[in-house]
């Protein structure tokens, strides 16, 4: 099946989503959370957001899904300007957040529907889509248990098609994986590589280096609200030395410190 | 207007499958009403509450409001007008204080009071003596003193205050006659003698049993009487009882608790991250808001309607007196919307205010229960120290209460309540207001925070 079937424009290499000298000052705070921030994501590609904890990876997604306004800089999607179409940005992208943002006492497929209705889905459409989604993640047997009912790895599974119901052009995803079991997180990481394929734009986020690697056409390594590395996995790999993988690379930029 | 839709749907949705919210909803409130009304119908039949704020019009001028004054002073009345807003009190405006709740009393001494006690007093005592120059009291009209209750006070206040006034004016009739007789008794004695003595001179050895002996029931005629009247032009006839009370008391604070589930729901799609997938949609954050108000504004009238239902047909049968609903069905349907829209507006506030759902569980209730203390819910403004009463003027479950009391027993509409729902707006908004502000101020410094 074709997660996303509309996604695929006339020009792939056109940039999706473009983030422009993008800062951010929240009140009261000595050091700006990200600044000099620059992104531009291509049709199709999986954009991987990494960075130790406090780095500033959520407020660029927060920035980037139109949530935050910058202190300075553009975001613009397909060549929108994000502060003056955020409505029709908003119809285009889909979140994934890191915690399981559905509601516990509804069904996987009310759930579903709430999410598909908001997005001006209805109908039979939005029914067979529903059962098209869930039959993607495995769900489709339990399609009308209560979310909470569901096991981790289950409701992971709930939450990425809550994000992807509406063929979104652009997906953010923060650590959709996490503290699921191995073979959830490998039908996620199959079905994020569908969505790729379909066209769809994803900006990922992750602890997990080696999914990073295994999956997004390039990365951008953020700490302390800055950049501190932009480009391909294997690029990245192969300019520093001593450097076997994206695990080595990382704690090579970012060293092996704890940060709480 | 479909995703306004989803939302209610959504909403709903939630909350039907969410018992212990429904049971906070609609069996709290229901069984408290029906606890309290029936607990406090015998008592507040007997007790009721000893009201103390009068307001006397003197139409007589005869000396019988300072004689009233000073006796009900004597017997703790110390709250006691005789002008409003600045000018003598007249009956009509003293009607519309009193009507309104300023007054908890309105007395009204008509013109000639005085004069018509005196007069009585005088033919009572003739007749008792036999002397024929004066009318007999069952002839002349006996002088009332005009006795208005604010609707809102029950049996036995009312009784005190009757008693008190009944027991003045039987002090001022015992005057006058003693005055009358003090008159007419020698006049009675000198001409009983004269004719026991005759040509004679001398008075014979019987002549005292010439004076008849007063009849006993002499003192007993009353000379002037305290007579009851509504204060409002309206078809209210029945007094309140404690159905009266009780159902727009306590449907008020049932309405208010739906601050937990609503600010608990709120609280939860913000701990989900439900919110941000919310925020990041395309539909407004109004529409969302919009969706979740009207879910609860449903459950706040459903409650209305359930509770003045059991007030009307099924406290009555249970001995808790009948409810009057006042004759303005509309207004009093516009009030319930107006304390909905507050009870909302406070559930918002707690439900952005609050880190957590704990929070919101504890402080939620706390704070309603003060507020239905403040408020005139628990104990009844009127009788609270005249600092608590101030203080309660600014209880949103006051002002409803009011609102509700004005439609329920003092026969008025929108046109009279209009102040309380408009206070009730106001709170719903400035709460709504702040509520907006506090969420969007978390959701910068919850990215902050990450």
């Amino acid at each position: 099946m074709s997660i996303n079937p509309e996604a695929a424009s006339k020009n792939p290499l056109a940039p999706v989503l473009t983030a422009a000298g993008v800062e951010m000052r929240y009140p009261k705070m000595p050091q700006p959370a990200l600044r000099d921030f620059d992104l531009s994501a291509t049709e199709g590609e999986v954009f991987g957001l990494l960075g130790p904890n406090g780095a500033g990876k959520t407020t660029a997604i927060s920035i980037m899904c139109s949530l935050l306004r910058p202190t300075k800089g553009t975001v613009s999607m397909h060549g929108l300007d994000i502060r003056h179409h955020t409505g029709a940005i908003r119809e285009m992208m889909g979140i994934v957040p890191q915690d399981i943002a559905l509601y516990p006492t509804l069904t996987a497929r009310e759930n579903l529907r709430y999410f598909g209705r908001l997005y001006g889905m209805r109908g039979h459409a939005l029914e067979a889509r529903i059962m098209e989604c869930l039959h993607w993640v495995g769900l489709e047997e339990r399609a009308d248990h209560f979310i909470k009912t569901y096991s981790g790895g289950m409701k992971r599974r709930a939450n990425l098609v809550a994000g992807c119901l509406h063929s979104p052009r652009l997906l953010f995803l923060d650590e959709p994986t996490v503290g699921i079991d191995p073979q959830s997180r490998n039908l996620i990481r199959e079905r994020l590589v569908l969505l790729q394929k379909s066209g769809t734009t994803m900006i990922y986020t992750t602890h997990y280096m080696e999914e990073a690697e295994g999956l997004c056409t390039r990365i951008l390594i953020l700490d302390e609200g800055r950049t501190i590395a932009q480009g391909t996995p294997r690029e990245l790999i192969a300019a520093t030395p001593g450097c076997a993988n994206l695990a080595d690379l990382f704690f090579a930029l970012t060293g092996k410190q704890l940060r709480d | 207007m479909r995703r306004l839709l989803a939302c209610i749907v959504k909403d709903a949705l939630l909350l039907w499958r969410d018992k212990t919210a429904l049971a906070v909803l609609f069996v709290m409130p229901v069984a408290m009403v029906f606890l309290i009304t029936l607990m406090f119908a015998w008592a507040m039949e007997l007790t009721g509450d000893v009201p103390n704020r009068i307001v006397l019009v003197d139409e007589d001028g005869g000396g019988l409001a300072r004689t009233l004054v000073e006796q009900l002073h004597a017997s703790g009345y110390t709250d006691i007008a005789t002008d409003l807003d600045g000018r003598r009190a007249d009956a009509d405006r003293m009607k519309a204080a009193v009507a309104r709740g300023s007054f908890q009393i309105g007395l009204v001494i008509p013109a000639g009071t005085m004069r018509g006690m005196k007069d009585q007093a005088r033919s009572a005592m003739a007749g008792a003596l036999q002397i024929g120059q004066f009318p007999s009291t069952q002839a002349a009209a006996m002088p009332l003193i005009l006795m208005y209750f604010d609707p809102a006070i029950q049996g036995y206040g009312r009784i005190i205050t009757q008693s008190v006034l009944e027991r003045i004016t039987l002090d001022i009739e015992l005057k006058e006659k003693m005055a009358a007789l003090s008159e007419l008794l020698p006049a009675r004695i000198n001409a009983t003698i004269a004719g026991a003595m005759g040509d004679t001179g001398a008075p014979p050895r019987d002549f005292l049993a010439g004076v008849k002996v007063l009849p006993e029931d002499w003192a007993k005629e009353s000379l002037a009487g305290v007579e009851e009247r509504q204060a409002f032009e309206s078809d209210l006839a029945k007094k309140p009882n404690s159905n009266q009370h009780s159902v727009p008391a306590w449907t008020l604070f049932g309405m208010f608790f739906i601050v937990i589930p609503l600010s608990g729901s709120l609280i939860l799609e913000r701990s989900s991250g439900t919110l941000l997938r919310l925020i990041v949609s395309p539909v407004p954050d109004i529409v969302l808001l919009a969706g979740k108000a009207l879910v609860y504004l449903t459950v706040c009238m459903t409650q209305f309607v359930l509770i003045l239902g059991l007030g009307k047909a099924v406290f009555p049968r249970l001995g808790a007196g009948s409810l009057e609903t006042g004759s303005a069905p509309f207004s009093l349907v516009a009030v319930a919307l107006c304390a909905s829209c507050a009870a909302i507006g406070f559930g918002i506030l707690m439900g952005t205010a609050a880190r957590t759902f704990q929070q919101a569980s504890a402080i939620g209730p706390i704070a309603i229960v003060i507020a239905s203390a403040l408020g005139g819910i628990l104990v009844p403004a009127f009788i609270m120290p005249r600092i608590m009463q101030q203080v309660c003027a600014f209880s949103p479950m006051g002002w409803g209460l009011r609102a509700f009391q004005e439609i329920f027993v003092r026969g008025g509409t929108v046109r009279t309540a209009w102040p309380w729902m408009v206070y009730l707006l106001a709170f719903a908004a400035a709460c709504t207001m702040v509520g907006w502000i506090l969420l969007h101020r978390r959701r910068r410094f919850g990215a902050a925070e990450a």
